[in-house]
Parts: structure tokens; sequence; C-alpha cells
């Protein structure tokens, strides 16, 4: 069909009576016809190659059909046409080389998943490579590139380096710096505050409590001298090392006066008034609410500025309902400021991220002064563990017994 | 004439040669219900868009349907497309 299609073919319409036999005598010359369609009973349409449209004129002598061009289609015939436009024809071409040149090199570079590496230094590395911005496509050879942003950047752990089109794609994955051990000053670790021990894990040095012993603040936990006498004879002395968690009580106090305690409770309900006095008098609606208990907030708009001559002004007023509470309501309130202040003054000493264990309250009423005492009793658990850093007298008392020797590790 | 259809069919069949091709027997295939390829056919006898006829070896085939059209014509081999209906042989001469 393509083939035919270069060499031309012509869609014809015959015009005849017997339409039968001309496809007949046609077939019988070894001419093809395609898309065979009677239109009417003395007309029919169909395509034949260009070459065999010279045949069928000397088929038709005998026929006497009406054989007419309807279209023509093939490479030929588009020859033909481009041969009167030759300008359309070298444009369309400059056109397609333009777009392959430009199509086969690299125009723009995307770097992604950089962090400490800048785009600058893997941009520098791209252009020693000859592989930058305005490089043939062809040119770029992608793995020598990774293995040139591996070498040259320390920092990048991998790299992957793609071409789609005319982007080429960096993305890069930098190493994860791990900790580095720089601290190695011959330390203890003791413990921060009072506690019992629920939890420790001596990394390095010499454990010195078990779970469930009751430390004091100050008390070594995990000691950074350890003593080898029985084995080795000496004394290690390290930058001890270790996770220790204790259960931690605080307590917090708090006292409230029965008159410091808001007696009004404000519902929300509100209204509003407003209306303009001029001279004192009231023009506008200014009826006062229906509630019991109301507190009243009044805003003034001068209309001239400091109302000397024209005491003219809008003036709106809102207001707001309350409700008096009971003295039993009254005394529920205050033992609720009460309890959330005894709280939060024992939970300001914890530090962030303990967990609470338990909480206990106790409180009590003063009624020649009104006044409610409470204390907030808190149990956390949380890390207790602090450096304590050996000085060398201190290394030197505990080491000192005579006939042994000293190492430091 | 009979005689050497014969003996071509059975040369044909020894020699693993498809019989249509050997000799005139017409094959007649249809793929969907839309498109029919016809070898070894005789030539059109009628042709219409509701109805076709071509002649083959033993007979005439009936093609009824709509709109019907001849996609590819050549001397031994016909491909018709539309919408087929029926298709029937009727045996003997052509009518």
């Amino acid at each position: 069909m393509i083939n035919q299609y270069i060499k031309g073919m012509l869609e014809i319409s015959v015009e005849g009576v017997n339409l039968e036999r001309f496809i007949n005598r046609c077939n019988a010359n070894g001419l093809v016809l395609y898309s065979v369609y009677r239109e009417r009973y003395d007309l029919m349409r169909c395509t034949v190659n260009l070459a065999d449209f010279k045949k069928i004129a000397v088929i038709n002598r005998e026929l006497r059909c009406r054989i007419r061009v309807k279209k023509r289609y093939g490479a030929r015939f588009l020859i033909n046409r481009v041969k009167r436009r030759k300008a359309f024809v070298i444009g369309a071409a400059v056109f397609a080389v333009f777009i392959v040149i430009l199509s086969s090199s690299i125009c723009r570079i995307d770097i992604s998943g950089i962090n400490r590496v800048t785009a600058t230094q893997i941009l520098e590395v791209v252009n020693e490579m000859d592989a930058g911005v305005g490089i043939f496509k062809a040119k770029c050879d992608t793995k020598a590139l990774e293995m040139a942003i591996r070498r040259e950047l320390p920092d990048v752990d991998w790299v992957i380096v793609d071409i789609k089109g005319v982007v080429m794609d960096i993305r890069v994955i930098e190493t994860v710096e791990g900790e580095k051990r720089t601290d190695t000053t011959p330390s203890s670790i003791v413990s921060e505050v009072d506690g019992e021990i629920v939890y420790i894990s001596s990394l390095r040095g010499d454990q010195m409590v078990n779970v469930g012993d009751k430390v004091k603040a100050g008390q070594t936990l995990i000691n950074g001298i350890i003593d080898r006498r029985k084995d080795d004879n000496y004394y290690l002395i390290r930058n001890a090392m270790g996770n220790i968690k204790a259960r931690v009580e605080y307590t917090g106090q708090a006292m409230i006066k029965l008159d410091e305690v808001a007696s009004r409770v404000y519902t929300g309900n509100t209204t509003e008034a407003t209306y303009i006095s001029v001279f004192g008098l009231k023009l506008g609606d200014d009826k006062a609410p229906t509630y019991e208990h109301y507190d009243t907030e009044s805003v003034e708009y001068n209309v001239f500025s400091e109302n000397r001559l024209f005491p003219i002004c809008a003036v709106k007023k809102t207001y707001k309902e309350y409700i008096l509470l009971s003295d039993e309501e009254l005394k529920s309130k205050a033992r609720e400021m009460l309890i959330k202040k005894a709280c939060s003054d024992a939970k300001r000493r914890i530090p962030i991220g303990a967990k609470i264990e338990a909480q206990d309250i106790d409180y009590s009423f003063d009624e020649e002064t009104n006044t409610f005492y409470a204390s907030a009793k808190i149990t956390a658990v949380h890390s207790i563990g602090v450096k304590k850093v050996l000085t060398q007298s201190e290394i030197d008392e505990i080491t000192r017994p005579e006939g042994e020797k000293n190492k430091n590790g | 004439m009979k005689r050497l259809r014969f003996y071509a069919g059975k040369v044909s069949e020894r020699l693993g040669i498809a019989p249509e091709i050997a000799s005139d027997i017409p094959k007649v295939t249809m793929r969907g219900d839309n498109e029919l390829l016809i070898e070894n056919h005789k030539g059109i006898i009628e042709y219409s868009p509701n109805n076709i006829r071509i002649g083959i070896e033993s007979g005439v085939l009936c093609i009824e349907g709509a709109d019907l059209f001849l996609n590819v014509m050549d001397h031994d081999m016909v491909v018709i497309s539309g919408r087929i209906h029926h298709i029937m042989k009727l045996d003997g001469g052509k009518r």
C-alpha cells in the first residue's frame, strides 16, 4: 500500500450501464481496484493505481463508460505541488534540521537531593567533564559523570545522572554524618536529683547502682574509674557513658483566697445599642437589656474633634450578661484554680520528655482567712544522669594505695 | 478436466501445498461480521450496496448486507467490507 501511495493513486468515478462488466474486464486485464463503492445503479467509485489508469482508458474504449478523476493521491502529485513552492520546502527542511540539532543537545540541568553539597560544586564537576548545557547528548557519558561526581565530592554517597529529552536530571544522595567521639576526658555519671532507679544501662564505666536503688543528688551512678585490681592489677580511667532513668517526686504548693476568685461568670450573651448624642440629647435606641446582671462598655466617636462648639458624637454601648456564683460554686471554682496552680508549680521543675506516672493533690480550707491551700505531688520518670569531670586530685585519691599501679586507659 | 483436477489435488496434498493455490477451489474467509475475503473467484455478477453476487468455481456466492463495498478487487481475490447479514452459495452455473 505504501508502495502504491508513493507511485500514485487516483480516485475515479465510473458512470455507465454495465458496471459489473467493467469490474470484470479490469480484473481480467490484471488491474487491481480498491474501495469499489456503488453509489447508484449507473455510478460507482473506485481507486486505481496511476499506472493502471492508462489501461482503464484502453478498456473503456469498448465499454464506453464515463470516467472522471475525482482525487489524486500519492507522493508523485505531492512532489509536483512542492515543485511550485520551493521556498516553503526549503524553509521546512531548515526548520526540521534546527529542531533535530536543538533537541540533540542538553538545554537544562536539574539537580535535586542536595543539602550540604552545593549546586555550584556539582556544576563545576559537570563542566570539567564537558557535559554541561549546550553539549550534544551523544557526547555525554552519564556513567563517567556519576563516577566523577562521587570522586570529587566526598559528601556525595550516590548520584544518578539521567538525560530525559533535553534535560539532564542529577539526583544526589548525600552521606549521613555519624557522631564522632571527641570527648575523652575522664568523667563519671552522677545523679542530678533524688530518685529511685528504674532503668540503667552502662556503656562505659563501672555501674555503681542497680534497678530499685534509691539514689541521692550527686551520687555516682557510673564510675569513670574502673577498678581492675583483682584481674589486671590496675585502675582503668574512662570517660563514663550510659543511660539511667529514675522515678522522681516533684512537689508544688499553692494558695488562693476566696476573695480573689471572681464571683462573676460571663454567659457570652451580649446586646448592643447605638445612638447619637447631640448637645446631650440622645437620638436613637438605648434601651437597657433584659439581663438580671450585666456590665456596660461604652465607646464614643466624636464627629468633630474635641467637640467644643458642636458636641455631637456617636455612642456604642455593649451590655454583657453575667451570673453570680453561689458560695458552693465559688469554692468549687477556687479549688479548681488551686489544683491547677499547685500542679503547674510542681511541673515547672520536671524536664521535658519525662513520663508522668502519678499525681496526688491534697488541699485544705482555712475558714478564718477564707483561704484554700493545696500541695501537689507528681511522680515522673526521666533520665537523671549528668557528667561530672574527674579531676586529677580525685583520681589520685582513689588510685593512690601503695604497691598498686595506675594506668590511663 | 475433472481427472486433471483430481490429480492436481492429490499432488498438492502430498506436497503439502494449500489446495486453493494448486487448483481453482474458492476459499472464503470471514473476519468478524464486516469483512469477507474470497479467493479464486470468477468475477462479479452483480454488485450493489445491499447485494453482491460473485461467481465461483462450483456456483455463485451471494452476499447480502448493508453498505457493502469492494475493498480490494484483484483477478483472483476480492475483499468485501460492510455489514454482512447473509452469505449463500448457490449451486450450478451463474444465475
